[in-house]
């Protein structure tokens, strides 16, 4: 009987985890088996419903919600309807419905970072969380956060901050915004990419995944001479009451 | 006049000034020296010369004939370069060159022309940009791969920062920086407790870009560490690891270097020799970890399990009353892997880039029953108690 059970439950995760590589909704690792269903995006609102973990997949994302403690995902289906935690469910959308979202602000952002217009590209930035940057693949803790407000006179600001670890010596990179930005950020002009990715699985757009688990990535990838991966710029965008917002830039080149 | 062009064979741009050319006869008389100019070019005058064939000796201002490893360019000043020596055997007919081969092919590659004669001579020594002091005691080698060709690898190294050394694809070995400096390979990593590992390690890159490795990269790899780890006396043959084995976020987080040296290296190479990590022999047994695997068949440890909730595989188990995430975040930890904090119980998003890193590793090569995901099943979990009964005692803390 057991041993039945858990091939139900494996079958229902095999099920889960494949919906979510075409977007759709699972339930995370971290989810308990009755996740709790708020009529608030606020963990001291009022649990309306529970929605049990192997049930998931038959939800449908309506909103997401950044807030202090977490971000919160609107779900609604048939049975189901209210916020649930981010911790609790993935709802990721499927690659069409990215594209259709953000295209059209991934370019003007595009257009922004290629003049190096930072108070045009702080218009996209987003509210709750600001805009991380990370000068590799994956995404540290530590990788600074601007806000619109901070981003605005960036380019001018001499001061230098601590954007990450250099690849090879461990070091610090103790850099000003504008030496981070050419190096970091638009090394090279990524909107000539032959083809943009939305929310297309893969190592990287995974990598970013990991920090960003509910976010639309738009990838563009250009062509290193000799190396085995292209070198890539991840645009992050996160939903937050209805509207999207930029929330990280990647930079995914080779490194030691 | 004929010229012959000395360059350097992994860095065209590289005109190797001031080398001794001398051509010897059949009777091992010196019959004509020449010495290259700053465009790397030794003239020749040929003209005098009786037809037939001589030998050619061409000596860079720097030069080792030597196996590379620890004992190259320790002697201050170290130069920018140094060169094999190389020995043409080559035809002379009306004063011009007709052939010249290397005795060694693995020295040079050589090309003729009526009038020019362009020499790429192999180097054993480059001299990265950067390097830094060590404040600790070498005990560990990095292995690591290039993840692409030659040419990008060896403009990097030149130019921002380097191992110490590189194997290419025909099993020649460069060194980038002297052993006694740290290289800047490793970039943020933990091993055995340790976060220095740049400061602790030497960095060995081999030059592979995808596809499996030649067999002469293998040859040059074993000889490299045997000669170094006769070297250095504290480097424990266990700490012979991948870059992924190490690479870490800030925040002790596995998994930055995913992929270094990769699925088609094979660590059982190394293991032949009993370097590196290794499996103890004997049957895997089924009451590991508390005896999850006995209960739950097919089951597998993954994120979300935690010992104090009694959640294991993904669902509550009062029948297990033991600490299976906790043991094998120990075992993992008395390997070397990096858990970012003490083994605690819960298996989360940095236990499980552990047990990738470590699948990554025993799975390299064709061995692995699926690709690494973190997930442990028996399969794993009986990998890592096997390895663990093998981890020396843990030098550092995690």
């Amino acid at each position: 009987m057991r041993r039945l059970a858990i091939l139900v439950l494996s079958l229902a995760f095999v099920r889960c985890a494949a919906a979510r590589e075409d977007g759709g909704c699972s339930a995370t690792a971290y989810a308990p088996d009755a996740i709790p269903v708020r009529s608030e995006p606020a963990s001291k609102a009022s649990s309306v419903q529970s929605i049990p973990k192997s049930s998931t997949a038959s939800l449908v994302r309506a909103d997401a919600f950044s807030a202090q403690g977490g971000d919160w995902l609107k779900i609604s289906s048939e049975k189901y309807n209210g916020w649930v935690s981010a911790r609790h469910v993935v709802c990721r959308l499927p690659s069409k419905a990215a594209q259709d979202i953000v295209a059209e602000q991934a370019e003007q952002v595009q257009k922004a970072l290629k003049g190096g217009d930072v108070a045009a590209l702080a218009q996209y930035v987003h509210p709750v969380k600001g805009l991380r940057f990370s000068p590799y693949a994956t995404v540290d803790r530590k990788d600074v956060v601007l806000t619109a407000e901070q981003l605005r006179g960036a380019m001018q600001d001499p001061a230098k901050r601590v954007w990450g670890f250099d690849d090879g010596s461990g070091a610090p990179m103790r850099l000003s915004f504008a030496h981070y930005y050419h190096k970091f950020v638009y090394d090279r002009d990524f909107s000539q990419a032959a083809k943009v990715a939305y929310n297309s699985p893969g190592p990287g757009t995974n990598k970013a995944w990991e920090r960003y688990p509910n976010a639309i990535v738009a990838d563009y990838g250009l062509p290193e001479a000799g190396k085995t991966a292209e070198e890539h710029l991840r645009l992050v965008f996160e939903e937050h009451a209805g509207k999207w917002y930029l929330s990280g830039i990647i930079h995914d080149g080779w490194t030691i | 006049m004929v010229k012959m062009k000395l360059r350097n064979r992994l860095h065209k741009v590289d005109n190797i000034a001031g080398a001794t050319v001398t051509f010897q006869d059949a009777k091992a008389a010196t019959v004509l020296t020449a010495t290259s100019d700053a465009h790397g070019v030794a003239s020749l005058n040929l003209k005098p010369l009786a037809n037939g064939a001589y030998t050619c000796e061409i000596e860079a201002p720097n030069v080792s004939a030597d196996e590379v490893g620890p004992a190259l360019a320790t002697t201050a000043p170290v130069p920018d370069r140094i060169y094999r020596p190389v020995t043409l055997i080559v035809k002379i007919a009306g004063g011009i060159i007709n052939s010249a081969v290397p005795a060694d092919p693995l020295t040079a590659t050589v090309a003729v022309s009526a009038s020019l004669v362009n020499v790429d001579i192999q180097p054993v020594w480059m001299k990265s940009a950067q390097s830094s002091g060590r404040g600790k005691p070498v005990s560990m080698i990095i292995v690591h791969h290039t993840a692409c060709d030659l040419g990008p690898a060896v403009s990097t190294f030149l130019s921002e920062k380097g191992p110490h050394y590189m194997i290419d694809t025909d099993g020649q070995i460069v060194k980038w920086v002297p052993d006694a400096r740290a290289a800047w390979h490793a970039g943020v990593a933990r091993w055995d407790g340790h976060a220095d590992v740049n400061e602790r390690s030497v960095g060995i890159e081999i030059v592979n870009k995808t596809g499996p490795y030649p067999e002469a990269q293998y040859t040059a790899l074993l000889g490299l560490l045997d000669r170094i780890t006769t070297a250095f006396s504290g480097i424990d043959e266990w700490n012979i690891i991948g870059h992924s084995d190490v690479g870490t976020n800030s925040d002790g987080k596995l998994g930055r270097k995913s992929g270094d040296p990769g699925a088609q290296f094979e660590w059982s190479r190394l293991e032949a020799k009993r370097l590196g990590l290794l499996e103890s022999d004997g049957p895997p047994d089924i009451n590991i970890y508390a005896g999850f695997f006995n209960i739950v068949a097919s089951g597998s440890l993954h994120v979300g399990d935690n010992d104090s909730r009694h959640h294991f595989g993904g669902a509550n188990h009062k029948d297990i009353t033991g600490h299976p995430v906790r043991e094998l975040q120990e075992d993992l930890v008395a390997i070397g892997y990096s858990l970012g904090g003490s083994p605690d119980g819960d298996f989360g998003a940095k236990t499980q880039a552990a047990v990738t890193a470590f699948q990554e590793h025993f799975f390299a090569g064709g061995r692995g029953p699926k690709g690494p995901d973190g997930r442990v099943d028996f399969q794993t979990a009986a990998m890592i108690k096997s390895v663990a009964a093998l981890a020396p005692a843990l030098a550092g803390v995690p």
